[in-house]
């Protein structure tokens, strides 16, 4: 029932390449059971090779054609044309699923899964295959053979779930619409402030944005009875760079660290090659773009500073400057992330910091400001755990944990009336000019 | 995991039950409440749901109509409009003084589509995109202009391309109309656009010396305390329009008629585009009339198609007009071509390419010219300059508003008349 309605859900958005994930998520079931029926022999190699190659050919097909290609002639000289398939839904994260798993049944850490329709529902699970998190079979492994829902994980997934849709509606929608009004915008007529400003919001955009449907997915699971594990820990409260890491996207980096960082050697040799190695294709991973190499490669430099010296230092300044300093990191190298045009990323990095030449505000932006406010109160509070600790009040200090789920449920449900609210207030589309 | 408390226990069977419910009566309501063809609000057809083909199944368009079904379709969806516009008026203080509206994505969005590339037009991100964005100041409503030179001198370019066109004696006009927003700035929001002169400057540079450029602007500034531009429309009022064609009279040579003993008629309670984009408590209280001259010149109408010579005869006022319509009744709306035949033989005959601020323009040149054929740039698809032979066209005007003159969808279009 629930794989015909993954499939379904992902036949809604991809029509064609429905069949591709079902191929895939095919040749990566039949490499489990080849290399479990080998396990210890080198035919097992040939298991592991042959998923490496099939999925990463996969992602390099029909997610880096076009940069390839570009590349390759830029290099050589040459006019060869990418096919330009356009990117399936979800790749990004089925692809590494699957890699993910069959390592795993390499490993020795899970056993393989014998039905078919299962691993296919492990890698269609609607939930969160369009946005993440990348679910490891492992973490799940007992829960897809034998799965238990119950009525209190189905609340709170519930909860979790308009959570999540509010962090995604209400706030990253909003703080888009921001975004495009700024760093859209003539970057030579932005001023210093507006400059920040649309950074900011954009920093506020792609954590919530991609956070809620983190939530959304795990609220999902809970109601299906699947507990997959948490993919952002409140990552603007990070003291450094490293630190940030473990709290951004928690399900790629613990991925790369796993798969790839600890097989190079770790922290073992050649430290330093293997983050490069770690950071470019986690940069790469983001999108076919230089501009996200670049913004790997910018944390590789940070965090290997931090391995260097930089940490010891931060250990010894009071938390206040290790703050500041993680943010004033992780803010710029949003623009990074956002330009793919290397041109508007050096103009908007120059309009960053260039205090004194210019204007460095605007009444534009004021007004932006104050007709902002209460939603961006709001949505500070929302970076930092506030809710927790709330949560922790009433649970310990109070011994009134029940104040707390009704408060919980009953700001739920507001959540999800002004998430319908904005969502179906989107759909007004007022023509200036008369077409019927 | 378990929870033994037997009240957190019931709420979790409260919260589950409301939840389902909630789905279901959705559901229910969204699959059985009467459907709406047409939105009044927005002025639109409403997305009927779609026919099943093959093709559009494959490529996600049949998937992505019955999306559009469902959300135009919504259970009392103006309702929760409005809650979601008042939700996103109240997310901080709103000045009194001033509210600033972002751009409704969409609105012209659905006209862009269909522009034909042809030939890459500068990229103007360097020197200023197009981008509308309207501010309710004194209960009346303003788009802000930010276009760059970049894209002016494009407009220029594909002027100055009708100035070879092999007519001999053809005359070209050009008259770029500023908007509201320009004589309305105090001092203090004067930075929230670019000031139109310049860039009205800058296209006129551009353009060769013997086109003749009519500084509509400076007559119309004369008479900035006048009701010249709507306070709820993006459009001028026919006063408006009026000094821009006492400008035209006096750039073309002509002596222009005086209002004082025309007779008119008014459109009253006009809520108008910027209303509809913004839907401000401010501009609802604050409604328009639309006032159209009858003059007394005896006149013949026609309504062309893309068949040269094929005149269909009507009349210049579309009166049926009414309410948020109010602005069609020049020259009935945007109506590809129409030619008006005077009873002034004075061998002087005019054709006009423009956008919808044109309409209220055009009706004026009766009183001076012996024909006068206006084509909107944006609709009309027969052979043009074969048109402008067969009707004896020996001047050309090009009158658009400073924004089209910004906007690679109407530079195209004008550009596209050539072909």
């Amino acid at each position: 029932m629930l794989i015909v309605f993954s499939l379904f859900f992902y036949g809604w958005g991809e029509p064609i390449w429905i069949s591709l994930m079902i191929f895939s998520a095919f040749v990566d079931y039949i490499n489990a059971l080849f290399i479990d029926k080998y396990k210890g022999t080198k035919w097992a190699k040939i298991g592991i090779v042959s998923t490496l190659i099939i999925n990463l050919s996969l992602l390099a097909t029909f997610k880096y054609d076009v940069f390839i290609v570009d590349n390759v002639n830029a290099l050589l000289g040459t006019h060869f044309k990418a096919p330009g398939f356009g990117l399936p839904i979800g790749i990004s994260f089925y692809t590494f699923q699957s890699i993910s798993y069959v390592v795993d049944v390499y490993r020795g850490e899970v056993k393989a899964q014998k039905n078919y329709f299962r691993f296919l529902m492990f890698v269609s699970l609607y939930h969160q295959l369009v946005a993440g998190p990348i679910v490891r079979y492992s973490h799940i492994a007992n829960e897809i053979d034998s799965r238990k829902e119950t009525l209190s994980d189905f609340s709170k997934g519930i909860t979790r779930f308009c959570f999540g849709l509010f962090k995604k509606v209400v706030i990253a929608n909003i703080a888009a619409v921001l975004v495009a009004k700024y760093m859209d915008s003539n970057i030579a007529d932005l001023s210093t402030g507006g400059a920040w400003f649309g950074l900011i919001m954009y920093a506020i955009q792609i954590y919530f944005d991609f956070s809620g449907y983190s939530d959304m997915a795990i609220g999902l699971g809970w109601m299906y009875g699947f507990h997959y594990h948490e993919n952002f820990k409140y990552p603007y409260t990070a003291t450094s760079i490293t630190d940030f890491w473990r709290r951004w996207h928690i399900s790629l980096g613990t991925f790369f660290k796993d798969y790839l960082y600890i097989p190079l050697g770790g922290n073992k040799k050649r430290v330093y090659l293997n983050l490069f190695i770690v950071w470019f294709l986690t940069g790469m991973w983001h999108g076919a773009s230089w501009n996200f190499i670049f913004w790997g490669l910018y944390f590789f430099v940070f965090i290997s500073l931090e391995k260097l010296f930089l940490q010891k230092l931060l250990d010894k300044l009071p938390r206040f400057f290790s703050h500041f300093y993680a943010l004033l990191i992780i803010i710029p190298g949003w623009v990074i992330f956002y330009f793919t045009d290397t041109h508007k990323l050096a103009a908007y990095f120059g309009k960053l910091f260039s205090f004194g030449s210019g204007h460095l505000w605007n009444m534009e932006l004021t007004n932006d400001l104050t007709s902002n406010l209460f939603w961006l109160i709001a949505v500070i509070i929302c970076c930092v755990p506030f809710y927790q600790r709330v949560h922790h009040l009433f649970e310990n200090r109070f011994r009134k944990p029940i104040y707390f789920e009704v408060a919980s449920i009953v700001l739920s449900f507001f959540f999800l009336f002004l998430s319908v609210a904005l969502l179906v207030g989107k759909s007004y589309n007022p023509f200036i000019y008369f077409r019927f | 995991m378990s929870t033994t408390n037997p009240s957190i226990r019931r709420l979790q069977v409260i919260n589950t039950t409301v939840f389902v419910v909630l789905l279901v009566a959705g559901g229910l309501a969204s699959s059985f409440l009467k459907k709406a063809n047409v939105s009044t609000l927005e002025q639109r057809k409403l997305q009927q749901f779609p026919v099943f083909t093959d093709s559009t199944l494959w490529n996600g368009e049949y998937f992505k109509q019955i999306e559009l079904y469902y959300a135009d379709n919504f259970p009392m969806r103006e309702k929760w409009i409005s809650f979601s516009d008042a939700f996103k008026n109240n997310l901080g203080f709103q000045s009194s003084e001033i509210k600033i509206y972002d751009p409704v994505h969409g609105a012209e969005d659905n006209l862009v589509k269909d522009t034909i590339p042809d030939g890459p037009l500068p990229d103007d991100s360097a020197t200023g995109q197009i981008k509308k964005r309207v501010f309710v100041f004194k209960k009346r409503a303003f788009e802000m202009f930010g276009g760059g030179p970049g894209l002016g001198k494009a407009y220029a370019d594909v002027i100055n391309s009708f100035n070879h066109l092999g007519i001999p004696n053809l005359q070209v006009y050009n008259l770029i109309i500023p908007v509201a927003l320009d004589f309305e700035i105090t001092q203090k929001y004067a930075k929230l656009q670019k000031p139109n002169r310049a860039a009205i400057e800058n296209i006129y540079n551009n353009e060769d010396p013997n086109i003749k450029k009519v500084w509509a602007i400076d007559e119309i500034r004369k008479h900035s305390d006048e009701y010249i531009y709507f306070n709820t429309d993006h459009h001028w009022t026919s006063l408006g329009a009026y000094y821009a064609y006492r400008a035209f009279c006096a750039t073309a040579d002509l002596t222009p008629v005086s209002l004082d003993t025309v007779p008119s008629k008014t459109k009253p309670a006009f809520l108008g585009s910027l209303y509809r984009l913004t839907k401000d408590p401010d501009l609802e209280g604050n409604p328009d009339s639309v006032k159209y001259y009858l003059f007394r010149d005896s006149l013949n109408f026609y309504i062309g198609s893309t068949a040269i010579g094929y005149w269909v005869k009507s009349k210049m006022y579309g009166e049926g007009a009414s309410g948020a319509n109010s602005y069609s009744v020049f020259l009935q709306g945007d109506l590809p071509i129409v030619k008006m035949e005077t009873q002034h033989k004075n061998g002087r005959k005019i054709a006009m390419v423009k956008e919808s601020y044109g309409n209220a323009f055009a009706p004026f040149l009766i009183n001076n010219y012996e024909k006068v054929v206006v084509v909107d740039q944006r609709y009309y698809t027969g052979n043009f300059i074969e048109m402008l032979k067969a009707e004896g066209i020996n001047e050309l005007l090009f009158i658009n508003n400073i924004f089209a003159a910004h906007t690679p969808y109407h530079i195209d279009k004008i550009k596209g008349l050539k072909k």
